[in-house]
């Protein structure tokens, strides 16, 4: 099957000419824009006006900016929240929607999933809108409900309230999101070779130790896949604080993203909003080769 | 004994239902209230009065067009060239693979957030702000890593061997691509086109930033402009909130396996 010199070289030409319109547009409209975004960082300009040179003023500034220190301490706190609770609720629900049944697998297993998972597809707008809705100290369904069941003291202004600004916005988060770690979980779990299981069984395992000894230990490394890529979503976060930003939200619901965006369409400071940007891009590029390295030891 | 044991196996079951069906059930009530609450009429009877009323003062129809322009020319553009790319980098000698492949992961890892004041004032200089080419063509390179990433995987077991008698058989290599290869990967397309016409239909910010004039709204950010005057108007709120989310939840219905397909797909890299 050795092939002469002139096809190779014409399937090599063939082969870089295949490469050439994804790299022209991503050139075009990612490379371009991403190397504008890294020159205006040492740039002061408004848009309209000439453009100073600052070179690292502006890096300088945003190490002694409470702001960006405060969004980044709230994009922790949101990354906390939305990582521990989503993918306890996620991996509790996936062990009992994988688990033995006396009938063998749990019936209407896909219906459960269907409906734990469909969430995860609307868009931030409609989450984002609905929650609010739920959310509002007046007549949102949350209120109403504890309300009802006597506990009025409980009931508060949940988006603008300081002190649960964050935690509710994680929450509407949280169910939108934990059907993705459910999805893998239960994937990964259905994927573990049936006589481990069953060698446990016979050994006399039961349900809690098979769970706890074999299946979490087994699937660990999906958990931290889907940890890490939780992790990555928190710091590039903005739709959901924007939509469900109340009319002067309180600084405990401003992350990085909202930031970045507020200064630069709201203030027109460009520069320093794209130089809030590189550094947005360097942490997430750190928590993403983690998580390339996490996936290389793991994954093939 | 033996009963003893299947006792308590019921009793396992009925726990695993009642956590199942009560996890599902709280999960689904903020959309049941939303699709009840839609069709609430004042006067406390239900109707499509708020449909009819979202259809009338909002342009649902305008918008809605512009999404399916932008998700499918989108995801059309973006799984012709990230299919191409895919192949050469999977199956022809590359010089710079590695270099190419690092650039991919770049976009993969970018936060559009952000790009977003260099795609704006860059796409003002060019004239594409406020153009349907403009966001479509951003859309196309910010979803490109992805499904190169994922394509790649399904070339990568197409047998090298069947390229090689093709070419001896006189195919030439756009004939084997569009003829051979792509024929046989429908799985994977249809992966990725499910994927990333829901990624699309749902984007957010981009568009927020791209697009202001009225008729080019995307139906979300239609949606987000106008939903706003009814706040307090509850009904017509969940009203319009269903109607933007129709149709990615019948495309979620009919290619849920795809969906799910393309989730757990993206994890393998």
């Amino acid at each position: 099957m050795k092939n002469t010199s002139k096809p190779i070289q014409k399937t090599v030409f063939w082969g870089r000419l295949f490469l050439v319109p994804a790299l022209a547009i991503f050139g075009l409209f990612f490379i371009i824009p991403l190397c504008c975004s890294l020159v205006l960082s040492f740039f002061s300009w408004n848009g309209l006006g000439k453009m100073d040179f600052v070179a690292l003023d502006h890096y300088l500034q945003i190490f002694s900016d409470g702001t960006f220190w405060t969004s980044l301490l709230n994009n922790s706190l949101y990354a906390l929240y939305t990582i521990v609770i989503g993918n306890i609720v996620a991996l509790l629900l996936a062990l009992l929607l994988e688990s033995d049944v006396s009938t063998g697998n749990v019936k209407g297993r896909e219906v459960y999933r269907f409906l734990l998972f469909s969430q995860f597809i609307l868009s931030w707008v409609v989450v984002g809108f609905l929650w609010k809705r739920l959310l509002n100290p007046y007549d949102g369904m949350l209120n109403i409900a504890l309300r009802t069941i006597g506990l009025s003291a409980l009931t508060r202004n949940w988006l603008g309230d300081p002190s649960t600004a964050m935690l509710s916005i994680a929450a509407a988060s949280v169910w939108k999101g934990f059907g993705f770690g459910l999805v893998v979980y239960s994937a990964s779990i259905r994927n573990i070779p049936g006589q481990i299981m069953e060698a446990a069984k016979i050994d006399g395992a039961n349900r809690l130790q098979i769970a706890s000894l074999i299946t979490l230990p087994l699937i660990r490394p999906f958990i931290g896949i889907v940890v890490m890529l939780n992790l990555i979503d928190a710091f590039r976060v903005i739709d959901p604080f924007l939509v469900m930003a109340t009319a002067v939200p309180p600084k405990s619901a401003q992350v990085i993203g909202t930031y970045i965006y507020k200064t630069g369409f709201d203030y027109y400071k460009l520069g320093y909003s794209a130089a809030l940007s590189i550094v947005m891009l360097l942490i997430v590029v750190v928590i993403s080769s983690v998580y390339f390295k996490l996936q290389n030891r793991h994954g093939r | 004994m033996k009963t003893q044991k299947s006792q308590k196996n019921t009793a396992a079951d009925i726990l695993i239902y009642a956590v199942l069906a009560i996890a599902s059930l709280i999960t689904v009530m903020p959309l049941v209230r939303m699709l009840i609450g839609s069709f609430r009429t004042g006067s406390g009877s239900f109707g499509f009065d708020n449909y009819v009323g979202i259809w009338n003062n909002v342009n649902v129809l305008s918008y809605s067009l512009n999404s399916i322009i932008y998700s499918s020319a989108g995801v059309g553009a973006m799984v012709l060239c990230g299919s191409l790319a895919a192949f050469s980098l999977e199956k022809y000698p590359i010089k710079s693979k590695k270099r190419l492949q690092l650039l991919l992961l770049m976009g993969q890892m970018t936060p559009a957030v952000a790009l977003l004041v260099p795609f704006f004032y860059y796409l003002k200089m060019l004239h594409l702000v406020n153009t349907r080419i403009g966001i479509i063509l951003v859309y196309i390179a910010l979803g490109l890593p992805f499904t190169v990433f994922l394509l790649k995987g399904f070339f990568r077991d197409f047998p090298d061997d069947l390229l090689d008698s093709a070419r001896i058989a006189g195919c030439s290599e756009p004939a084997i691509f569009f003829r051979i290869v792509l024929p046989v990967s429908k799985t994977g397309l249809s992966v990725v086109i499910i994927f990333q016409s829901v990624w699309l239909w749902n984007e957010f910010i981009v568009a927020l930033v791209l697009l202001f004039k009225e008729q080019l709204k995307s139906l979300n950010i239609g949606i987000y402009s106008t939903m706003g005057q009814y706040s307090t108007d509850y009904p017509m709120l969940f009203a319009g909130l269903i109607l933007a989310s129709l149709p990615v939840i019948i495309l979620f219905g009919f290619f849920q396996k795809q969906f799910i397909g393309g989730l757990t797909g993206s994890l393998k890299g």
